[in-house]
């Protein structure tokens, strides 16, 4: 297994006020390989949603260095970062965060007609819409295409959120609480299509307080104070019946550490 | 007190947008009252240099002999004659004339010159103090015409060449004379000492004679007229009266303050829509502290109350400043009529109109305010509250998702494809933006139309002649006659000619529907070799055929096929009106037959020919005024030049104004409009900018909305131009005598570079108003 994305002495600070400095990520060294499931936890502020944005290239980092597929962040160009995020990244979101103005169908391929627009030879705009329509058929959302996103429950919006990270087949998916706002059966929902798609082979890597949502993932990181203290790793979730041991294990790992 | 806290936070937190508003209103409050201001300065200055100058009211211009005792009895029998005098003007042909140390003589330029000594008792000519002028023996007064376009000093010397020596005279002082004032007279005075005028007589023997009466009641002139016309008295040359001096002084300027007063109502709707936009966009803002303020019980009342005195206050402010500013520029617009007309003190009553028109513009302002606050009545507490800041009270925020889905962006880039979709989804709230471009395109194309249609060399359609390459103009002499006919067999054998055609002016009798007699200038000749255009019907082809021009037409009350009874030879004879045409020259009001001139009322004499291929314009121009000598000789486009100069200065200088102000309007509404749309759709780009749009990205969807909306507003605004622009401006010109202009388009101009001046500011603009798209990103939700 090959290293995807690698972090080396990653600071942020952040400026409140006129003089103080908040030190939100402190020296974070990150290893993650292609194809892992990670999902990062730790207690509010800790800085697991600053580590996230930091190295998708989102957030510009204060100090340290970002490894993604053998580019360094922190010399890229915002045009080269914006390029990386459309192709070799996706995003769900807590708030899913869909465009308004767009019907769902068109939400999805967005991103794809963006990715033709910049790679004209690569991306065909046929195919995009063809993937489109696959990926919705697989999450379940097919016969919503042509629908307002106003007229589409939680759970299905975050379906979309999904398809649309999935759209140009990027290396990595990144969710922050992509289940934060779900009830507990959309949640389990989305976290078994998360791990479908990480088992075919698409990294992914969650920020998540929800100890159930970290079970089903291979490795759980944990942050406290803008450093990473721990890491457990918890074996490939393979969907059968032994979530509720995994569970329990990963409580009382947390337990150990005082969350 | 509470209302001036509120006041002070909410300017403060608005600078940029309040600003601008307040330019805008203080810019149309300004435009008119100097508007208001040039029509109250004019008319009030005029009525001063009439009353000054004692002008007549009667003028019969005659080229000829004269029985004074006749007149004298006939002007002492009739009752409405107050007063009467004949003045006698020595004609000087162009060629004899120099003004200043030039050594260039004056016989390219179209004015008939006449040297005069003052008048005794009315009709003076007055110095720029608009008192009666005398000078002293070796000295000459000029017209303040030529104090503009000769750029003539005083102490300068003008010389004449008559036959056996050259007179030299010091100009000591210009003139104004109320008739012959304006650019647009052809005929200039020049005002001489008594001996000196007695001397130069002796060389010049040609000379005029203006017949001119005072009557009892002005309200009669024409009443006295047509008697007088009727009387077998000297008419020997054109007609004028008091009516037609003062709307040829009032002209130039008179559409000047037209165009000011149009241009701040087009400015005032503009600060409107601006009005509007801001209004609405703070009570956005403001809706959930308009909630807050609807829940703990304060009445609709109060907090309309608090809205409305933010505006009154600005409104009032600008208004009055916009006042004060006029009043310092007043005298830069005015400088024509002062100039040319002077100033006169002005009464209370005039100095209060261009406050009102200030007061005006306040008042549409408040108004306008009251009626968008209506808005206000809609919000409920509860829904405001509830809804936060995020809600608006703009109507439905995405309405028609589904119109024009991705799929059919297929020939686009999909950046302008999502940028013109938005507009079309948008479109209530992109729609003033277009509008504003519509506006902006209109105020700049207008004029640019308008001034490449005067002075194009086709506007030589509206002054009532063909089109050709030169005009030889030949005015009443002594034996006139022989010299024309000698110049038509000189012309026919020039072989660089390679065709020709002489005109006629001659004054025939025409009998009016209720049998009155009336005097009426007719040209004859071929209208077939040089046609003009006609606005309906064409030339005259059969001797029993008249065309009449646009303003004799109207006031003959006749229509194509009409008929009219004309004298020919003293016996009546039926013609038919065969076409109406437009003339802007000689008051308008003209006709063309193709019936043998009258030859003893010949006026003037012209000649219109074109050249052969190889000839040179300006040798030919040269040989003729030597051989033709006194004859004038002109290209189309000086004679345009000459008669319309200064109105084409001033036209050009409102056409580089409308310029500025429509680039600034565009600039300044496109980065209020997009700053404001920005904010707006701060989480939207947010959410592009993290799936990994780029900033150039979304820079593209917004030029592309406002380039969307400016090729809109560029066709609108031009085919608006082109048409409802062309009908207004003929409007505008039909009380001069061309009813249907048609606007000769510079396409480079209108069509290219103008546009591409537009969309270089609005791209400009665009880019730079949206740079806050960098500030947005989904993060700055997060950090909270």
């Amino acid at each position: 297994m090959s290293i995807l994305l690698e972090t080396k002495q990653l600071n942020k600070t952040y400026v409140v006020g006129k003089q103080n400095e908040v030190n939100v990520l402190k020296d974070v060294d990150l290893k993650i390989m292609r194809g892992e499931f990670v999902s990062v936890m730790g207690p509010s502020g800790s800085g697991k949603s600053t580590l996230l944005y930091n190295i998708c290239g989102m957030d510009k980092m204060s100090d340290g260095s970002v490894l993604f597929n053998e580019k360094e962040l922190s010399r890229l160009s915002e045009k080269e970062l914006s390029a990386l995020r459309l192709n070799e990244m996706g995003f769900i979101f807590q708030q899913i965060h869909l465009l308004k103005n767009l019907s769902i169908l068109d939400n999805i391929i967005l991103s794809g007609y963006l990715a033709h627009n910049r790679r004209r030879g690569a991306v065909k705009k046929k195919d995009v819409e063809k993937r489109a329509v696959k990926l919705m058929e697989k999450t379940g959302i097919a016969e919503l295409a042509t629908n307002d996103i106003s007229q589409a429950s939680g759970g299905q919006l975050q379906r979309v959120g999904i398809c649309r990270a999935l759209i140009n087949e990027p290396d990595i998916i990144f969710g922050d609480e992509p289940t934060g706002a779900l009830n507990s059966k959309s949640s389990d929902e989305i976290m078994e299509l998360l791990a479908g798609v990480n088992r075919g082979g698409t990294t992914v890597m969650l920020v998540t307080h929800d100890v159930k949502v970290a079970a089903k993932t291979e490795r759980v990181l944990f942050m406290l104070d803008g450093r990473l203290v721990a890491e457990k790793h918890m074996g490939k979730y393979s969907g059968n019946g032994d979530l509720k041991a995994r569970e329990e294990r990963l409580s009382s790992w947390l337990l150990e550490l005082g969350f | 007190m509470i209302f001036l806290r509120i006041l002070k936070k909410d300017f403060l937190r608005k600078k940029g947008i309040m600003l601008i508003v307040f330019s805008f209103i203080l810019l149309s409050a300004f435009l008119m009252s100097a508007g208001a201001n040039l029509i109250v300065e004019l008319s009030n200055s005029l009525n001063a240099l009439f009353s000054a100058s004692r002008a007549p009211h009667f003028v019969q211009m005659h080229a000829g002999s004269i029985d004074q005792p006749t007149l004298n009895g006939w002007a002492r029998k009739n009752k409405m004659v107050e007063e009467f005098q004949l003045v006698e003007m020595i004609t000087i042909d162009g060629s004899a004339l120099f003004l200043g140390d030039s050594g260039v003589s004056e016989e390219s330029s179209v004015m008939d010159i006449g040297f005069v000594s003052q008048n005794e008792t009315f009709d003076y000519l007055l110095d720029m103090q608009n008192r009666p002028l005398q000078v002293s023996p070796g000295e000459i007064a000029v017209p303040v015409y030529y104090l503009q376009n000769r750029d003539l000093q005083l102490g300068d010397t003008l010389r004449v060449k008559g036959a056996s020596k050259t007179t030299s005279l010091t100009i000591t002082a210009f003139l104004r004379d109320a008739q012959m004032n304006p650019s647009i007279v052809h005929s200039k005075r020049f005002l001489l000492h008594q001996s000196d005028y007695t001397e130069l007589q002796k060389q010049f023997t040609e000379s005029e004679y203006l017949i001119e009466f005072i009557l009892t009641d002005p309200g009669r002139i024409d009443e006295f007229t047509k008697a007088y016309l009727d009387s077998g008295l000297p008419k020997m040359g054109p007609t004028v009266d008091s009516r037609l001096f003062k709307t040829l002084n009032a002209l130039t300027d008179g559409i000047v303050a037209a165009v000011v007063i149009v241009l701040s109502l087009l400015i005032m709707i503009i600060a409107l829509l601006c009005l509007r936009f801001t209004i609405l966009a703070t009570l956005e803002d403001d809706y959930r502290e308009i909630g807050v303020m609807k829940a703990v019980g304060m009445k609709r009342g109060d907090i309309k109350r608090i809205y409305l005195f933010k505006y009154f206050a600005l409104g009032a402010l600008a208004a009055l400043l916009g006042y004060l500013a006029s009043l310092s520029f007043n005298r830069i617009l005015s400088e024509d009529i002062l100039l040319y007309i002077g100033s006169a003190p002005k009464s209370f009553v005039q100095h209060l109109i261009p406050l009102c028109a200030a007061a005006l513009t306040f008042l549409i302002v408040l108004l306008s305010t009251v009626l968008i606050l209506r808005r206000l009545n809609r919000i409920s507490a509860v829904e405001a509250l509830r809804a936060g800041a995020g809600a608006g009270i703009g109507g439905k925020a995405s309405a028609g998702v589904r119109i024009l889905p991705l799929k059919n962006s297929k020939l686009f880039n999909v950046n302008v494809f999502l940028g013109m979709r938005d507009v079309f989804q948008r479109f209530r709230m992109f729609a003033l933006l277009g509008f504003i471009f519509f506006f902006c395109t209109f105020i700049i194309i207008l004029p640019v139309h308008f001034l490449g249609t005067i002075t194009s060399p086709s506007f030589i359609s509206y002054m009532g002649i063909g089109r050709s390459d030169i005009r030889v103009d030949l005015r009443q002499s002594e034996s006139v006659a022989a010299r024309f006919s000698d110049m038509l067999e000189y012309i026919e054998a020039d072989d660089d000619v390679e065709r020709f055609s002489p005109l006629i002016t001659s004054q025939f009798t025409m009998l009016s529907d209720n049998g009155e007699k009336e005097t009426i200038a007719i040209e004859s000749g071929d209208f077939t070799l040089f046609p003009l255009d006609y606005v309906k019907g064409g030339a005259p082809a059969r001797e029993n055929e008249i065309a009449l021009s646009y303003l004799k037409a109207k006031d003959m009350n006749r229509k194509i096929g009409d008929s009219l009874s004309l004298m020919v030879d003293g016996s009546p004879r039926e013609m038919t009106v065969c076409g109406i045409y437009q003339d802007v020259t000689n008051g308008g009001r003209t006709a063309k037959t193709i019936l043998p001139y009258n030859p003893a009322k010949v006026l003037w004499y012209t000649v219109s020919l074109d050249l052969a291929a190889q000839a040179d314009m300006q040798a030919k121009m040269h040989e003729y005024s030597d051989q033709f000598h006194p004859a004038r000789i002109t290209d189309m486009e000086s004679y345009i030049d000459q008669t319309l100069g200064s109105t084409i200065d001033q036209l050009g200088r409102v056409t580089l104004v409308a310029i500025a102000a429509g680039l600034v309007v565009s600039i300044l509404i496109t980065s209020l409009f997009l700053k404001m749309i920005i904010s707006k759709d701060s989480s939207q780009i947010a959410i592009m900018k993290s799936i990994g749009f780029s900033l150039q990205h979304i820079r593209i969807q917004y030029l592309s909305n406002t380039l969307v909306l400016l090729a809109i507003g560029l066709l609108l605004g031009t085919v608006f131009s082109n048409t409802l622009g062309q009908r207004f401006v003929s409007i505008l010109w039909s009380q001069m005598g061309a009813s249907q202009i048609t606007f000769i388009i510079d396409p480079l101009r209108a069509y290219i570079l103008m546009p591409l001046l537009l969309m270089g500011t609005v791209s400009l603009a665009t880019v730079l108003s949206i740079s806050a798209i960098k500030e947005h990103s989904i993060i700055n939700g997060v950090k909270e």
